[in-house]
């Protein structure tokens, strides 16, 4: 990449090289799909309205230099027992989701601040603590939900208890809740519906995100995700800066998660945030965000390409090579496949861009090679 | 010593600031599980004390629609909040009879007692224990359920009243909690476990109990939906 | 008193309330109706199942590179390895060393792909491992559907192709190191000797290694780059080198593995091997950057015994199966102690 106009549109590229390889993959497999474009558009619909929320949290630890915060499944799972408190008191509706909601803030609250001082003790190894972590809380989740409800914790309702009389129950149906958030305002326009609602509820938190960046606490965190050095010295407490991104973070993942399972209907107890931190870093990094920079419109384009490719591709699969598990496993390997290449482009520009900088104070001279250890 | 004063001043308001947080917080709690408590409401249409049972009427809760009673019988109705409106029918020619009433807060599920209701008496209101059957019980295959199971499309509450079927008086019927069916009283059937959602009765969860499998150290990750 | 202290201090805390609840589970056993001849052959056969698994991170760690969360590379090296050997029909010794044999080339192929890939990385491997690592066991599933295998004993039997997901080794090369020269006590009680022998040679050899030239100039790269670059050392070819051991030895592992377990277990089996092997490590002292011999043969001991103990132990005394659950918690737990701790050196 020299000089001139072939740089810069090789800069877009690999900048942009992410979206542009999932939309060319995308696009490529609707066709086998056999899937109408009327469905695929109102799948999208749904998707957005689903998951965006859940994205959404993650971008201010981005924005605050911590990476991706795989730390949010703890969010999720406090959303979760919100849930179950919710369905033990029988609260039916949007009802049922508000109290859903607030009975498990003050825990996402608390999980945030485990979360933020154990990212700030493995500070540089901040992503896989954070996935170590969360499957560390999963166990708790499942000692805390599989034998301290109903014996600690009063349940009160028997239908969502275990057939032995503690533990809450594998799959909980949540039919006094399903749906809720969607349907409070649904509008019909043309072929599609959309949940209004909920698509109200995700522009109140992108509002809240961009009044909160201007916030002396949002110039903050942007202060620390710089440099944490510089910020230490401007007088910016870091450590509490960072474990209040948590926090945030977290709570908007408990109430992303509740959202989600709304739109569900259905709650795995023991598995459903199993794969949340994967859909929402998938879409995030798919929409073009990397580890130091997201901005909304990543959020939104992730989510659309993300969950788009997810719906074609089984059926493109099945169609192309006649076996839906074929399908099924080329759609988790492009999942991880675009995480690790988003990952491995952000890490080798990053390089890139201090190799510059390096050679732009040596004036360029041909040394550049020894000092940064070039591939031999 | 004012900037003392002034620390002072800004704890006290942050102290303030969090106070009222924390009570709209509860305020809102206590709003919302008011507001959106669901309750079962058994209508029960059978003598009790010195009411006698009504004889045919039609019987409708806030705006579901209304079902027939015989003598005693027993329906049910799905409530979401405190306070309801009973229209009763007697289908005499004579006015319909309008009661509103009060679901007591605790109660999941309430008996309420049509002839104690029309006559004015009180408590016509009990709450009602559920019993849950043991689980060494089979769950009943019958395909029953999945015809007043909501269909997966989002629908408007509140959901009419299930469909009502002959039945004889039958003192020891246990009404589901969770279900929309109607119970169907068959003689000699002790004790029937409600019509549970789709998993079967199982006494530990997916994960626990399977044989040891050394790979299993951490539980798997990549379980998809 | 105070040589007391250091000691214990170098040995690590978590080691030893590890070790002390290890010692505390054998020891009430027996009062929960536990076998302690059996929990103990369970152990040491455990134990040989995944030490080569924990011997494969040493490299990477050693070099630099972190620990090694996209082991699962090697691991699918091997499973191509074995199920070639299935599919020639190899018995015994033969078909074992078969396997190894096959799964070299792979091996060292990924492995230097995978090096190549980390180089370009350096700083934020672990990430970026795991997900590697992932998407190459979801890339492998296709694979194993659509490869031409034949041996009726691994494709599925209706359609005739694509390989079943557990395959047994039953009749080809079941147990062969295990039963190698194996001590037998009592009913309950065998120790497995040839896969101990194995075990030792591959951490002997691997130790031999370590202090030749190459591997030197491995530590050197993983303990200071700078140093290493001044001495000539290219710091690229010595972590591949590192990536290309460890992936090997995770092949090797997996061969192991699957002949002392008695299955060849594909598809999305991989995935979760990394992070016992890390769990393992971790437990046994090494840091982030710094891992040795013991650390291995420690770490996977008290692993693995705790893996074993804790749910027949617990289960038998509660009468309930928590053994799951306590996995997570023990084995992540672990994992993250040794994340956020200060890189502080331990023997």
């Amino acid at each position: 990449m020299s000089g001139g106009k072939s740089s810069k549109l090789g800069r877009f590229f690999s900048e942009n090289a992410v979206v542009i390889i999932f939309l060319l993959i995308t696009v490529l497999a609707i066709k086998p799909s056999g899937l109408s474009l009327t469905y695929i558009g109102q799948e999208m619909i749904n998707r957005i309205g689903r998951d965006s929320f859940l994205v959404l949290a993650l971008l201010l630890p981005i924005y605050a230099g911590m990476g991706l915060n795989f730390g949010m499944t703890l969010g999720a799972m406090s959303g979760q027992i919100g849930l179950i408190f919710a369905i033990n008191a029988n609260i039916r509706g949007v009802d049922g989701l508000v109290f859903a909601a607030l009975a498990g803030t003050p825990i996402s609250i608390l999980m945030g601040y485990i979360c933020g001082v154990v990212l700030n003790k493995a500070k540089g190894r901040e992503m896989v603590t954070g996935y170590i972590l969360a499957f560390f809380i999963n166990g708790v989740y499942q000692f805390v939900v599989m034998y301290l409800m109903g014996v600690v914790i009063p349940i009160k309702n028997p239908a969502i208890l275990l057939s032995r009389g503690y533990g809450i129950r594998n799959t909980l149906n949540l039919e006094g809740v399903r749906q809720s958030l969607d349907i409070l305002l649904a509008l019909k326009l043309g072929p599609f519906t959309l949940p209004l609602a909920t698509f109200l509820v995700i522009a109140a938190l992108c509002v809240f995100i961009v009044w909160f960046k201007k916030t002396k606490l949002g110039q903050d965190m942007r202060a620390v995700g710089h440099d944490m050095a510089v910020a230490e010295a401007s007088g910016i407490p870091v450590d509490r800066t960072r474990v209040i991104v948590i926090i945030i973070s977290t709570v908007l993942a408990c109430y992303g998660q509740i959202i989600f399972l709304q739109n569900m209907g259905n709650f795995a107890t023991y598995n459903a945030h199993d794969q949340t931190s994967f859909f929402a870093v998938a879409a995030i990094l798919v929409g073009g965000a990397s580890v130091k920079k997201a901005t909304l419109p990543n959020v939104f384009i992730g989510v659309i390409l993300l969950h788009v490719l997810f719906v074609v591709s089984p059926l493109a699969g099945q169609n192309l090579f006649g076996s839906a598990m074929i399908g099924e496993y080329f759609r988790q390997f492009i999942g991880y496949g675009v995480i690790a290449l988003s990952l491995v482009l952000y890490a080798w520009r990053a390089r890139k861009e201090t190799e510059r900088a390096r050679e732009g104070l040596r004036g360029g001279a041909a040394n550049g090679d020894i000092a940064v250890g070039g591939a031999k | 010593m004012s900037d003392t004063a002034a620390k002072k001043k800004i704890r006290q308001r942050r102290n303030i600031v969090r106070a009222a947080l924390i009570l709209v917080y509860l305020g809102l709690m206590v709003l919302v599980f008011v507001q959106g408590k669901g309750h079962t409401i058994l209508i029960d249409n059978k003598d009790s004390g010195s009411f006698a049972a009504l004889e045919g009427v039609r019987v409708a809760v806030d705006r579901q629609a209304d079902s027939e009673y015989a003598a005693g019988d027993r329906d049910m109705a799905k409530v979401v909040g405190q306070v309801h409106r009973v229209v009763i029918d007697r289908q005499d020619g004579s006015a319909k009879i309008e009661k509103t009433i009060r679901l007591p807060l605790g109660a999941d599920t309430v008996l309420l007692s049509l002839p104690k209701l029309v006559a004015g008496a009180e408590p016509y209101l009990e709450p009602f224990q559920v019993k849950v059957s043991a689980p060494a019980t089979r769950k009943p295959r019958r395909p029953k359920a999945p015809r007043s199971r909501a269909p997966p499309r989002p629908r408007p509450r509140p959901r009419p009243a299930p469909h009502r079927r002959r039945t004889r008086a039958k003192r020891s019927s246990t009404p589901s909690p969770a279900g929309r069916v109607r119970q169907r009283p068959t003689p000699r059937r002790r004790t029937r476990p409600p019509p549970r959602t789709r998993t079967g009765p199982s006494s530990t969860p997916s994960r626990a109990g399977r044989g040891r499998n050394p790979t299993d150290v951490v539980k798997d990750p990549f379980h998809f939906e | 008193m105070r040589s007391f202290k250091k000691m214990v201090e170098d040995f690590g805390w978590p080691r030893i309330i590890i070790f002390l609840f290890l010692v505390a589970l054998f020891i009430g056993a027996p009062f929960v109706h536990v076998r302690m001849d059996s929990s103990l052959s369970d152990v040491i056969n455990r134990f040989g199942q995944n030490a080569i698994f924990v011997l494969a991170m040493v490299p990477m760690i050693q070099s630099g590179c972190g620990l090694n969360f996209g082991l699962s590379i090697g691991v699918v090296a091997g499973l191509l390895g074995s199920t070639l050997s299935i599919e020639f029909g190899l018995t015994g010794l033969l078909g074992f060393f078969g396997a190894v044999l096959f799964s070299a080339p792979f091996a060292v192929l990924f492995g230097w792909a995978y090096g190549r890939l980390l180089n370009k990385v350096k700083g934020e491997e672990m990430t970026i491992a795991m997900y590697v690592g992932f998407a190459g066991v979801m890339f492998m599933c296709i694979m194993w559907l659509i490869l031409p295998f034949t041996s009726p004993n691994m494709v599925w039997g209706y359609a005739g192709k694509g390989l079943r997901t557990t395959i047994t080794v039953e009749g080809y090369w079941l147990k062969v190191l295990n039963d190698f020269l194996a001590v037998r006590i009592g009913k309950f009680f065998v120790f497995p000797t040839g896969e101990i022998l194995f075990v030792a040679l591959a951490a002997f050899l691997m130790s031999l290694f370590m202090r030749s030239k190459t591997g030197t100039a491995l530590t050197a790269v993983g303990s200071n780059p700078d140093y290493a670059r001044a001495s000539g050392i290219s710091v690229d070819k010595m972590r591949t080198v590192s990536v290309v051991l460890s992936t090997f030895l995770g092949a090797v592992g997996i061969c192991v593995f699957e002949q002392s377990f008695g299955f060849i277990q594909l598809y999305t089996a991989p995935v979760n091997m990394p992070f016992a092997a890390v769990a393992a490590i971790l437990i046994g002292g090494a840091s982030v950057n710094k891992a040795s011999m013991l650390n291995v043969v420690v770490g996977a001991f008290l692993f693995q015994g705790l893996l074993t103990m804790t749910p027949s132990v617990i289960n038998a005394a509660l009468q309930t199966d928590m053994s799951e659950v306590i996995r997570i918690m023990v084995s992540n737990g672990i994992i993250l102690y040794a994340l956020t701790r200060k890189t502080k050196v331990t023997k």
